[in-house]
């Protein structure tokens, strides 16, 4: 199974608007990239794609909390550049693919010989299924789900915590999370609950820094700004790259 | 009653691994259990097909082949009196091959000091210090078997402290340049670094390839460079024909007489939930120091001492993290490629005994060291200082007094995913220990600045309210020569049971200077060679 990607290079709405002015009005449309998609909605400052996992609404929420917690500029790009909030939202519907997109396959990427195996997920066992499935969409009732009590799942932590803020920037600014600047997101991550900002921040590391296959680290801008190699496997380093790494 | 196989094993990794060639080996049948599932869709077959591990740190974050605190959480008291609390701590490998797909691979032995720290030394109040029931010697040559089996590279005359041995069979691999700076502070400090004895292939080894130094290890070894047990005496095993492996099979009980001095096999959920039986002359539990205690709890068996699971030790893990001016990159390298033994000699103090056996590298990748930032330092630290790429640390594996105190019980309240109490551990510092602690952390810090670097920071996570993450579980089946004091004989097996034997790091009695998992599989591999052969006394024969 090829990763979905999503259809457009760029969720920020003024980088589509350089591109494709009547982004807003269009059915289909030339994404910053250049490429033709379906089209995305236009949602306060952003531009969210086809075929989240989230509501339309909260994809555009998670948008702004990834914005301000790793920001972008002109020498390095943020969460909202390396696709991270895709990777999450794919992280959420990981079980709308079979086999589902939890464990990429191995042992090579294919990025430095050998075959692209990590593009094939991996079949779950009976145990992975249970605990993905749990994790995921919470116990739904089900006893098998509650070996330990009742669980949430992810899906409607992300739902609750992303609505709550949503509540807290209309009261605070009149405006949605959507909307507001990155500043006043920050302002009112500072003042919220800290238990979904860590949530985010972590998949939003995860989505930046981690194997493009997941999702998100999108053209490997992530490794990119850090100067980092990735996946190295099968050739690795060459004794010379050991001892002189200030050589590349 | 009919018998399944002539031994069954309990867990798949370091002990249970080359227990299972041991046996296997000499023509016994035998079955291995392991919980977790294999990552080799050919472990058992002429030719051994590309493994599902990969240079992927998501599927590890995911917990692949790991131990899943989700679906078996672990609860942990941290104070004398204080609460339990569920959090994620000393995880290791729950897949085919365990702990040895994930580890370093370092590879030091232990000295004779080791084993006669009482004796040497005398007692420390608090502390249920021993001498082990046998010796550097009776170790030597199951030492000498196993590093063949798993191929360890080294350098025989490199370390001035240890025992005198045979050439390794592999040189060491190609030195890193974090090590080599640290390594020449170290030397300008007058310590003795030398290349860490590794399970990592420095050269072409029994079938698999030399280590490319991709820096991966901690996420499974995608080409078979690093000896797990999967891919060496596991492997081995399957191909002698002899060797049943239960891959996805959870073991929920030994079954043993109503005496309790006799097992007759265990119980277990097959890969599809349900419950199975198997029996065995012999039961060899290798499932590590917590999970094997946990077994033998829940089977009420084994525990006429009172020790199970009591004087569980982890080694305090503590390090000197510094930056460099130029660049690093650390993990252009396995996990580490030197260390050295300086501190596992006593320097006279009144305070502790001694500190423990060093690393001088070390690595992290950008997930997992991003996630642990602070988000408000983020940029700063991923981009801005190019700070991943210059950082280097040293760390010790310190020799933590064994305590009754500290243990593995089953906890009240929490289940895991198959219904059974998880594991409560109690682990509380010692006095002696954290005087190890300070009084070594300034040196490690030593050792870097006089390597270069500056802005060293001192790395304690239990001191800093973490959870200890050695990886180094140790101690909750003693062995000794007298059952009120100990769960475990000199050979492994348990006391209260003539044929149930224990092969993980939990029948060390102290917990050594060193990492522990090559003296756990020497362990295995004695107490397997005297099982095949009593009267041998565990000499090992061609």
């Amino acid at each position: 199974m090829l990763a979905a990607a999503p259809a457009l290079a760029s969720c920020r709405r003024d980088d589509a608007a350089k591109t494709a002015p009547d982004a807003s009005d269009a059915t289909t449309t030339a994404d910053a990239a250049g490429e033709i998609g379906p089209a995305p909605t236009p949602i306060g400052r952003w531009l969210v794609p086809q075929g989240t996992t989230l509501s339309k609404e909260r994809y555009a929420m998670l948008l702004s909390v990834m914005d301000a917690l790793i920001p972008g500029d002109a020498a390095s790009p943020g969460a909202v550049d390396t696709h991270a909030a895709w990777y999450l939202d794919q992280l959420l519907g990981a079980f709308k693919t079979d086999p589902p997109r939890i464990y990429a396959g191995g042992p090579f990427s294919g990025r430095h010989g050998g075959i692209d195996a990590f593009s094939t997920f991996q079949p779950l066992t009976r145990i992975e299924t249970l605990r993905w499935r749990t994790y995921l969409e919470g116990d739904m009732g089900l006893p098998e789900r509650q070996w330990n009590g009742p669980v949430k799942g992810l899906a409607q932590q992300y739902a609750d915590g992303l609505d709550a803020l949503n509540a807290a920037s209309l009261k605070d600014n009149g405006k949605g999370l959507a909307e507001i600047d990155a500043d006043a997101v920050g302002n009112l991550l500072d003042a919220g609950d800290d238990t979904l900002v860590q949530l985010v921040y972590t998949h939003a590391v995860e989505g930046t820094y981690g194997d493009p296959v997941y999702g998100g680290n999108f053209e490997q801008k992530g490794w990119k700004a850090i100067d980092y190699e990735g996946d190295r496997q099968p050739i690795g380093y060459t004794a010379r790259q050991m001892s002189n790494p200030e050589e590349g | 009653m009919a018998q399944d196989f002539d031994a069954i094993i309990v867990g798949s990794g370091a002990g249970g691994g080359v227990a299972a060639w041991v046996l296997a080996s000499k023509g016994w049948k035998v079955a291995l259990l392991e919980k977790g599932r294999s990552a080799y869709p050919s472990l058992g077959a002429p030719v051994l097909r590309q493994s599902l591990w990969g240079n992927d740190e998501l599927r590890r974050r995911r917990f692949f082949g790991f131990h899943d605190p989700f679906i078996e959480p672990r609860t942990i008291v941290q104070a004398a009196g204080g609460q339990a609390e569920q959090k994620e701590f000393q995880g290791l490998g729950v897949t085919v091959g365990g702990g040895t797909v994930f580890y370093d691979g370092d590879c030091p032995r232990v000295t004779q000091l080791d084993l006669r720290m009482l004796s040497t030394f005398g007692a420390v109040p608090g502390a249920s210090v021993v001498d082990w029931p046998i010796s550097y010697d009776d170790l030597a040559p199951h030492y000498d078997e196993v590093e063949r089996l798993i191929g360890v590279q080294g350098a025989a005359d490199a370390d001035p402290f240890a025992e005198k041995r045979n050439a390794y069979p592999m040189p060491p691999g190609r030195p890193a340049k974090v090590g080599t700076l640290l390594s020449k502070g170290a030397k300008s400090l007058g310590y003795h670094p030398h290349p860490m004895p590794m399970a990592n292939n420095s050269i072409a080894y029994r079938g698999r390839p030399a280590c490319v130094d991709c820096g991966f290890c901690a996420m499974g070894c995608p080409i078979d460079a690093k000896g797990s047990t999967a891919v060496t005496v596991i492997r081995d095993a399957l191909l002698t024909g002899n060797l049943t492996l239960f891959a996805e099979c959870c073991v929920t009980k030994v079954v043993a007489t109503p005496k309790g001095d006799h097992a007759t096999g265990v119980e277990y959920l097959d890969k599809d939930g349900k419950p199975a039986t198997l029996n065995a002359k012999h039961i060899i539990l290798a499932a590590n120091a917590i999970e094997t205690p946990r077994l033998l709890l829940a089977s009420e068996i084994g525990n006429s001492s009172g020790l199970v699971g009591k004087n569980l030790m982890f080694h305090m893990v503590f390090a000197a993290v510094g930056t460099f001016e130029e660049e690093i990159r650390s993990y252009r390298s396995r996990v580490v490629a030197h260390a050295l033994a300086d501190f596992t000699v006593p320097d006279g103090s009144a305070d502790y005994i001694r500190g423990g056996y060093v690393e001088l590298g070390g690595q992290i990748q950008p997930v997992e060291f991003g996630a642990t930032l602070p988000r408000q330092v983020h940029k700063t630290m991923m981009v801005d200082g190019k700070f991943r790429r210059k950082i280097g640390s040293v760390s010790m594996m310190g020799e933590d007094m064994p305590q009754e105190a500290n243990r593995v019980e089953l906890d009240p309240k929490v289940r895991d995913v198959y219904g059974r109490p998880v594991a409560r551990v109690t682990y509380v510092r010692h006095a002696h220990d954290q005087a190890v602690v300070d009084r070594y952390m300034p040196k490690l810090t030593a050792i870097a600045k006089a390597a270069g670097a500056t802005g060293v920071q001192e790395v304690d996570f239990v001191a800093q309210d973490g959870v200890p993450e050695s990886k180094h579980l140790l101690g909750t089946t003693r062995m000794g020569d007298d059952k009120a004091t100990s769960v475990t004989d000199k050979w492994g097996r348990m006391h209260d049971l003539d044929n149930v034997w224990v092969a993980d790091g939990g029948v060390y009695p102290t917990s050594t200077a060193f990492n522990p998992t090559l003296t756990q599989q020497a362990l295995a591999h004695r107490m397997a060679t005297y099982l095949l052969n009593p009267a041998g006394q565990g000499k090992v024969t061609p």
